[in-house]
């Protein structure tokens, strides 16, 4: 057996148990985005073929401009945009302040709290469209965007709340104890201490609040009558016909709407990282 | 301390506020004319001046030389549907300036979902574009209008031929008229000319024929086959065609309303059919194709033939290319008679809830009419009902129209009707038929019991029907 | 100097957890108060939309037709409890192994981690069509790269039998799905903090022991929040099946939300598929309430 010296052992153990699984789980996940990209490339001849390409042979953008130009993606864009960040506003305030409430008070009607909001979760959505439309309608804000936004922040916030809860219940209480020492209210030190050590799953879980409601067809499509209003998904289920299905436009429809929201998170991951309150405790 | 938390809670509201009232100014940018809804920014959501209550029917204020604003809803979103409703849209609104349309194209998976939100809430258009699946259960939900005395009155009404407007007059129980059509699907079979001259293979003319080759040139190595086995979503149509055209069938009931189903041919007919599947003479898949894969075999080769309806011609264009492929009509059966479904007709409705019906009646009149419906089927590439646009420069030049002249015409095809009358056909066709043939097709369930059940069950809702007519 | 302020007395340890919850409650209560409250009145009404006269109040009628003689119902909820355990656990499994991957320094970690996100950021419809058509016996990219590898020697059908479908249809749900799990479980792994490690590693525990001593028992709120959720979620999913599928063959792969579409859209009897719907939470708030007690969640740090 050859003897390995500690730093060489790392190594090992570093490409093994990281490299190797990293570059394996990479590979499955980009796969089909590879496929996705190549198919938006081609011609429709060159995609229903018994004969698989993988590289295009002849590549063209006609796909991206038919579908930029004449569906009108942008407008789609602008849209769910719009909606999804107004919601995730919206839920990471409200839900801020609620998972605290359900992370550190003990309170008559918790767990009566954490069922009603899991209960928001389970009925599918097509069953909820009609007495939901029956509000908006009432409100007056059918067909506009605020229906949309108001409906996925009801829908999102119960898992965000959720979520928060959980970060803050994984918090040692003796975080607050020591800042309300130092002369913090309670809510100060909320958001002084605890919410920027817990910035990590804030980031996470709005960027799921933000994704869940842009990918979000049926009430999209339910809510809204008017086209210039309508968002992505939507658009993108416009795009297959009774009988045609044009799978090149909707790969193309597809890189579209995908690149803006991947850097997006490549520029809030950042937050994802250790230690942003590291030593809060300490001294 | 206080003002402190005070801070927070007001930052706080004032973010939501904000973000409230950036969608304002998103929503201004979005707006179309007519027709849309929206709260005025006091961003709590309360309507203010100037929302309306239907939330879609435009033009509550009229006076006259106003022109009234009528919103239609198209079931079709892809483009080559989109782009000619569009000019004939435009066309429509310069010949009849006291009307504006506010057109709304939807997606063709789910239109149907929000067709029915619509007339639940109230929040329904001014004209419905529909299918004859549909028709029955929008009529039964109050949604759709008669439009008796409008077509009694419409000069293009001769045009359309007697027997569309039979079809059209049979999908509800009171045989009033309820949608003018506009183009129709007819069943007929695709096949693919270029490999099948390769190969030298004929037509089929009979079901032995068809038959043959599909064992003659199943080749499951090379994957390729003869024909494309639909299994999956909406394979009703296909199954029956050729149960109907192997017992020389013409109908689903005898006069007495029992269905014919259970005789002894039918389950003959379907061992053959669902032999193709379980002798490995199509590929694997069969068994949950719905439209999408069935076109992807054709189209990418792998399979020579396909049992679908006219509209798929654009489709197959561009997958095989112009001049690769042709349709012929189905394979006929003992007698040398083919069966097939009286064709799918689809034209435009006027809702009840629509507050300008003779507007609404005018545009859906000329969504039929010649001009525009020959220009739509041309574009779309769908089949007119309009027997002037038969006459056409472009349907005479296309090479796959004659076929559907011949097909209305012939001796040798007899028409059957799908009982659309009856309210149960959605759910039995849909998930009946489907599930029991798949389970067919595996071997599950064997085709005597299977159609027995079916013949049982159409039997009792064709009798409920009659009792109540 | 005993007299209480006003402010005080609305704003103290007993009332401060309902004023915080307050604002989300305004939203649940104004917004999904009704429609779920509708859900459960028409559960137990005879409400067909195609027959607008003849709503009526059938009592547990729908409830009696469905637990004891509906076979199809039955089928879909064997299918559903399948399809959740398939999924949440291959998700739940992938997504921890990468997430504890991630979680190590490297080099274009951002980049990494958006690739890891980007499942979750496609689409429904986008992977509903895209997967199928991959799938695809004759045309599809998989079977294409497999034969040419030479793992397979003939063209698989994934759609023929129920099994194979729910395979496939897990397989492309569990790749939608690690980014939800990678992400959770890595953020909350940002949060352990180091020193913690460390003094373990001073006292010798090697990388397994740490884990199951340190980072499980640090993590297991996030843990049994992220699975409790994803299970939800997974159950409601429509999309996939209703595209590739639609439940077939045979009623193999249909699960309830799928039953519930296909019978909504079929008959549009609201009052029967309320019913189902109803049905499918009672279950679901009975597993989440048995879930929380045995993971005993939330039981610390509490004031």
């Amino acid at each position: 057996m050859i003897k390995l010296s500690p730093k060489a052992k790392r190594r090992f153990v570093g490409i093994v148990f990281v490299r190797i699984p990293l570059l394996v789980f990479l590979v499955i996940i980009i796969f089909p985005f590879f496929w996705i990209l190549s198919t938006s490339l081609k011609e429709p001849q060159e995609i229903m073929t018994s004969v698989l390409t993988y590289i295009p042979k002849h590549a063209t953008f006609e796909n991206y401009k038919k579908v930029w130009n004449s569906i009108g993606f942008n407008q789609y864009f602008f849209n769910s945009f719009c909606a999804s960040g107004v919601t995730v506003i919206n839920v990471t305030v409200v839900a801020l302040l609620g998972g605290y409430a359900l992370a550190r008070y003990q309170f008559a009607g918790k767990s009566v709290v954490m069922l009603l909001l899991l209960l928001t979760q389970m009925i599918p959505g097509i069953i909820l469209v009609i007495p939901l439309f029956r509000v908006w309608l009432q409100l007056h804000l059918n067909n506009t965007l605020y229906s949309l936004i108001l409906t996925y922040s009801t829908t999102q916030l119960p898992f965000c709340m959720v979520m928060m809860s959980g970060f803050f219940a994984g918090l040692p209480k003796e975080l607050e104890e020591a800042a309300q020492i130092d002369g913090c209210t309670l809510l100060g030190a909320l958001f002084r201490i605890l919410i920027p050590t817990i910035a990590p799953g804030i980031v996470a879980t709005g960027a799921f609040a933000f994704v869940n409601s842009w990918n979000d067809l049926v009430y999209a499509l339910n809510f809204i009558n008017n086209q210039k209003l309508f968002t992505l998904p939507v658009g993108l289920s416009m795009m297959k016909g009774e009988f045609t299905i044009d799978y090149g436009a909707l790969c193309a429809g597809c890189i579209i709407s995908l690149i803006p929201v991947l850097l997006l998170f490549a520029y809030i991951q950042k937050y994802l990282v250790k230690g942003l309150a590291a030593g809060a405790v300490k001294g | 301390m206080r003002k402190f938390r005070k801070q927070w809670m007001a930052l706080g509201l004032a973010v939501l506020t904000a973000g409230m009232f950036m969608i304002t100014g998103c929503q201004n940018k979005g707006d179309s004319s007519g027709g849309s809804t929206q709260a005025s920014g006091t961003g709590t959501g309360s309507g203010g001046a100037g929302s309306t209550d239907t939330g879609d029917n435009g033009a509550k204020t009229e006076t006259s030389g106003e022109p009234v604003t009528l919103t239609y809803w198209h079931h079709d979103a892809s483009d080559n549907i989109v782009t000619p409703l569009k000019k004939m849209i435009a066309d429509f609104e310069a010949e009849n300036p006291d009307i504006k349309i506010d057109f709304l194209a939807l997606p063709a998976d789910n239109f149907y979902q929000k067709y029915v939100t619509a007339v639940a809430t109230n929040t329904a258009p001014d004209i419905f574009g529909v299918r004859d699946t549909e028709l029955l259960a929008l009529v039964n939900q109050n949604a759709i209008i008669s439009l008796d005395d409008y077509v009694n009155q419409w000069e293009e009404k001769d045009d359309i031929p007697e027997s569309i407007w039979e079809s059209v007059n049979s999908y509800t129980d009171d045989g009033r008229t309820y949608m003018i059509p506009s183009y129709m699907n007819a069943c007929i079979m695709w096949y693919n000319t270029q490999k099948m001259g390769e190969l030298g293979i004929e037509i089929p003319t009979t079901i032995d024929e068809f038959l043959k080759d599909c064992e003659t040139y199943a080749n499951p190595a090379e994957n390729s086959y003869f024909y494309s086995l639909r299994g999956g979503a909406g394979s009703y149509d296909n199954l029956f065609i050729f149960l109907m055209s192997y017992a020389g069938a013409d109908g689903f009931f005898d006069e007495e309303g029992n269905c014919v189903l259970n005789q002894d041919v039918f389950a003959e007919a379907m061992d053959l059919y669902a032999g193709i599947y379980k002798n490995g003479w199509v590929s694997r898949d069969s068994v949950t194709n719905s439209y999408k894969e069935m076109v992807a075999e054709f189209g990418s080769g792998i399979s020579m033939s396909m049992s679908h309806n006219s509209t798929s011609a654009t489709n197959h264009q561009e997958n095989l290319g112009k001049g690769n492929f042709t349709n012929a009509i189905h394979p006929s059966g003992k007698n040398g008679k083919t069966a097939i479904p009286v064709p799918s007709i689809i034209g435009a409705a006027v809702t009840t809830q629509s507050q300008h019906p003779a507007e609404a009646a005018r545009f859906v009149e000329y969504l039929a009419s010649h001009e525009a419906a020959s220009y739509f089927c041309e574009k779309a590439g769908k089949t007119p009902v309009n027997d002037l646009a038969y006459q056409d420069e472009w349907c005479q030049a296309d090479p796959y129209m004659d076929k559907y002249a011949e097909l209305m015409s012939s001796e040798d095809v007899v028409l059957y009707n799908n009982p659309i009358w009856l309210t149960e056909w959605t759910s039995f066709t849909g998930q009946d038929v489907v599930a029991d043939f798949q389970a067919v097709l595996m071997g599950e369930k064997e085709s005597k019991p299977v159609l027995n059940e079916w013949a049982e069950k159409l039997t009792s809702y064709q009798k409920e029907y009659m009792k109540n007519r | 100097m005993r007299i209480k302020g006003f402010k005080q007395i609305i704003i103290n340890k007993k009332t401060m957890p309902y004023l915080l919850l307050l604002p989300a409650f305004l939203f649940i209560g104004a917004f999904m108060l009704y429609p779920i409250g509708n859900t459960v009145v028409m559960s137990m009404q005879h409400n067909v939309m195609i027959d607008p006269g003849g709503v009526r109040f059938v009592g547990v009628e729908n409830f009696k037709t469905l637990l004891l003689h509906d076979e199809v119902f039955h089928l879909a909820l064997k299918n559903s409890l399948v399809w959740v355990l398939g999924n949440v656990f291959f998700q739940s499994t992938l997504g921890m192994a990468l997430a504890l991957i991630l979680n190590q320094n490297m080099k274009c970690r951002g980049f990494i981690r958006a690739i890891t996100f980007s499942p979750w950021a496609v689409s429904g419809v986008i992977v509903s069509l895209m997967w199928s058509f991959m799938y695809s016996e004759s045309v599809g990219v998989f079977n294409d790269i497999m034969l040419k590898l030479g793992i397979i020697d003939s063209r698989i059908s994934w759609f023929s039998t129920g099994s194979r479908a729910m395979l496939a249809m897990i397989i492309a749900t569990t790749w939608r799905g690690i980014p939800f799990f990678a992400i959770n479980f890595l953020s909350s792994l940002q949060t352990i903090s180091e020193d913690m490690y460390e003094s373990a590693r001073v006292d010798g525990a090697g990388a397994l022991k740490r884990f199951f001593y340190i980072t499980m028992p640090m993590m297991k709120d996030t843990v049994v929040l992220t699975l409790l959720l994803r299970t939800i979620w997974t159950l409601n999913i429509v999309d996939i099946i209703y595209s590739t599928t639609a439940g077939g063959p045979a009623n193999t792969t249909l699960t309830v939300p799928v039953y519930i579409m296909n019978t909504f859209m079929g008959s549009l009897d609201y009052g029967y598929t309320s019913a189902m719907a109803v049905i499918m939470a009672v279950i679901m708030i009975v597993f989440a309430l048995a879930f929380i007690k045995i993971t005993k969640y939330g039981k610390e740090s509490l004031y």
